[in-house]
């Protein structure tokens, strides 16, 4: 129970004026950005993190973690009322929450969805809050083999499995790879991939990546294609409130989101499009209103949104325990970290008892400000959408030049960042997924660290990777993970054909 | 129809392997310090740029199989608009180019200004007005709240 202690001071640090108007910010300027579509938190958090320059540890992350909460409920908004979901992990809230909407239901969609990701928040914290420090025992007996092993095993998980084509998100994971192996190597102060430029030899900024992808890419993208056709946004009719037999179907769906949503969160795959589908599959099955699903059942957007919240706070496991992210915006959280000189892994929970608690606080303090704040204000979140397109574009390139022009001053980065602004474009357009680029250059450092730690007390020898347990496992798991899919399409391809012949 | 498109999507993995080449080149460039020879610094490069070279290869192989499905060759969806595209580009490089002289705030009022005219803004002295507003709000937000130096310029030198 020593966790549940800790957790109480934790509170006591988000609770301090300063810290819970931190909270407060985050939360609001997380649901401003998730309203609007083609912005989200890791977008934000990589355009603040100049930020850690000035504000102390504790108070950023609780501003960082206000942001990702607020950018998921702004999200649902959106997909509930315009049918535009953000990121994939909306996508289901979208089906059913705009059916209800068109319905003259929008209100109790959005309320179920609010109270739902409150609910998932509150068992995903609890889940946190016990989960941690066991994984932080077990991570204690981690060497550096099983620790290269265990991010082989994230990167195989992150590009290959989720998303359409294993090949598209391997390309980009090592894409993004490359992009962290820029600049001068640590152990040998030899640079590498610098052409000469002074700018290069302190790598390349996270941040200009994000925005890049994030913010200038996707401008293009909707430039190349506003014209084509306009969302209509759908108001909100009738009471804000769920009826009796609202709740009576929704708090199910919010328990079994929940359970279904924190492991997967919490394993070192990550991702929330997964527990989000099988939670929606789940109710549909379970459903006595079998009948409304495709129609507006709001067990479709209880289930799901509870699980994509469980998920989210799931990821925080993996970040806090190993030091590995799971997600595009938890790898620029960790890049947080790094500019605060931390490195969140096993002994974060001993060192930083304040920082980590605090934060696991502030997530559970950032649902309570959300249900609190943002339901009945709604109406105000949905004005956002108002704002003329030709505005917003052009503001969100104004501060995605400041974000990265307003650090360095350098009219190099900001080249570079235009011109990962056109990589992103392409990249959306072959359909190449832009997360693994992320974490690919944030992670890839760390991966390669300790790949020749392993082999510097290994002498060089290989076998440390498979002669060790953990690492054995893992680096199975991370090819099976790889093989598995290719064998069983190959078998899938070649069934049709023996059938022809 | 489609095999002209294909084009598009084969020159794509030409260019992976072409990157992944370069890259490969590029790390026999690095020197490595003899006491570092088994685990140096070009291990992951070198594993990088082969990683890049195999998987354009199944990227050419997907690409020519048509198992490559993307916009380019979903029959559905239209073809990227050039037209405000290029205004958009416009607006990065005159901002590029204007930063160092005048200025964030003039130069992200003149980038402000051809993206909303990318995306349909009529009143351009208007997106003008918005876009200078802005540009002043973040550059205090950013230089003032954050103590960050933001540089010079015609603007910001006035305060």
């Amino acid at each position: 129970m020593d966790s549940f202690v800790s957790l109480a001071n934790g509170f006591a640090v988000a609770l301090t004026p300063v810290n819970l108007m931190w909270g407060l910010i985050g939360v609001t300027l997380g649901t401003f950005v998730g309203v609007l579509p083609g912005l989200g938190p890791a977008l934000t958090i990589a355009m603040l993190l100049p930020i850690t320059f000035q504000v102390e540890p504790t108070a950023a992350f609780i501003l960082f973690a206000g942001i990702y909460f607020g950018a998921m409920f702004g999200g649902s908004t959106t997909s509930i009322l315009i049918n535009t979901p953000g990121e994939s992990a909306t996508i289901v809230t979208a089906l059913e929450g705009h059916q209800m909407a068109k319905r003259g239901r929008g209100g109790p969609a959005l309320a179920t969805a609010a109270i739902g990701s409150f609910v998932a928040g509150t068992l995903g914290v609890v889940g946190i809050t016990l989960l941690a420090p066991i994984i932080v025992k077990f991570a204690l007996t981690f060497a550096p083999a099983d620790y290269f092993a265990l991010m082989l095993l994230a990167f195989v998980t992150v590009s290959a499995v989720l998303g359409s084509s294993m090949v598209r998100g391997l390309t980009a994971l090592v894409l993004g790879l490359l992009i962290g192996l820029v600049g001068v190597d640590l152990q040998t102060g030899q640079a590498r991939f610098a052409f000469g430029q002074m700018a290069l030899l302190d790598g390349i900024d996270v941040v200009i990546i994000c925005v890049g992808l994030f913010a200038v890419g996707e401008t293009l993208h909707l430039a190349s294609r506003y014209r084509a056709g306009k969302d209509e946004i759908i108001p909100i009719k009738g009471s804000l409130w769920m009826t009796k037999q609202d709740w009576a179907r929704s708090w199910k769906p919010w328990l079994r989101g929940a359970f279904i949503g924190f492991p997967i969160g919490a394993m070192p795959a990550g991702g929330a499009e997964i527990p989000t589908f099988l939670s929606y599959f789940t109710e549909k099955k379970l459903s006595k209103h079998q009948e409304e699903f495709g129609k507006g059942a709001i067990e479709g957007v209880a289930g799901p949104e509870a699980a994509n919240n469980a998920s989210a706070a799931g990821v925080f496991v993996p970040l806090l325990t190993l030091g590995l992210p799971t997600s595009a915006t938890a790898a620029i959280m960790l890049s947080a970290f790094q500019s605060y000189g931390i490195n969140p892994g096993p002994q974060l929970l001993v060192s930083q008892p304040d920082l980590v608690w605090g934060l696991i606080a502030s997530l559970y303090i950032g649902n309570i400000l959300l249900l609190v704040l943002n339901l009945p204000l709604v109406g105000l979140w949905v004005q956002v959408l108002k704002i003329p397109t030709p505005y917003l574009y052009a503001g969100i390139l104004l501060f995605a030049t400041i974000g990265t022009y307003g650090i360095s001053q350098s009219v190099f980065d900001l080249a570079l960042l235009y011109a990962i602004g056109i990589v992103g474009f392409f990249m959306r357009r072959y359909d190449f997924p832009t997360s693994p680029v992320i974490i690919g250059m944030i992670l890839g450092p760390f991966a390669e660290q300790q790949f020749r730690r392993a082999m510097t007390i290994s002498q060089g020898d290989l076998s440390v990777f498979y002669t060790r347990p953990i690492s054995a496992t893992l680096i199975t798991i991370s090819v099976l993970a790889l093989v598995v899919p290719l064998v069983l399409g190959l078998l899938r391809n070649r069934k049709p054909a023996s059938v022809s012949t | 129809m489609s095999t002209a498109r294909n084009i598009e999507l084969l020159a794509v993995a030409l260019c992976v392997i072409a990157l992944g080449v370069g890259v490969v080149y590029m790390t026999t460039q690095i020197a490595v310090p003899p006491t570092y020879a088994k685990v140096g610094p070009t291990i992951f490069p070198y594993t990088v740029g082969a990683a890049l070279i195999g998987l354009g290869a199944f990227l050419f192989r997907d690409a020519f199989a048509g198992s490559w499905s993307c916009e380019v060759n979903d029959e559905e969806a239209q073809k990227p608009d050039l037209a405000p595209m290029l205004w958009v580009i416009a607006g990065l490089a005159i901002n590029l180019v204007l930063i160092a002289y005048v200025g964030f705030i003039i130069a992200s009022t003149a980038m402000f200004v051809l993206v909303a005219k990318a995306f349909g803004s009529r009143r351009l002295w208007l997106a003008a007005i918005v876009g200078f507003v802005l540009a002043l709000l973040a550059y205090f937000g950013f230089a003032r709240v954050l103590d960050l130096r933001m540089g010079s310029g015609l603007i910001e030198d006035l305060f």
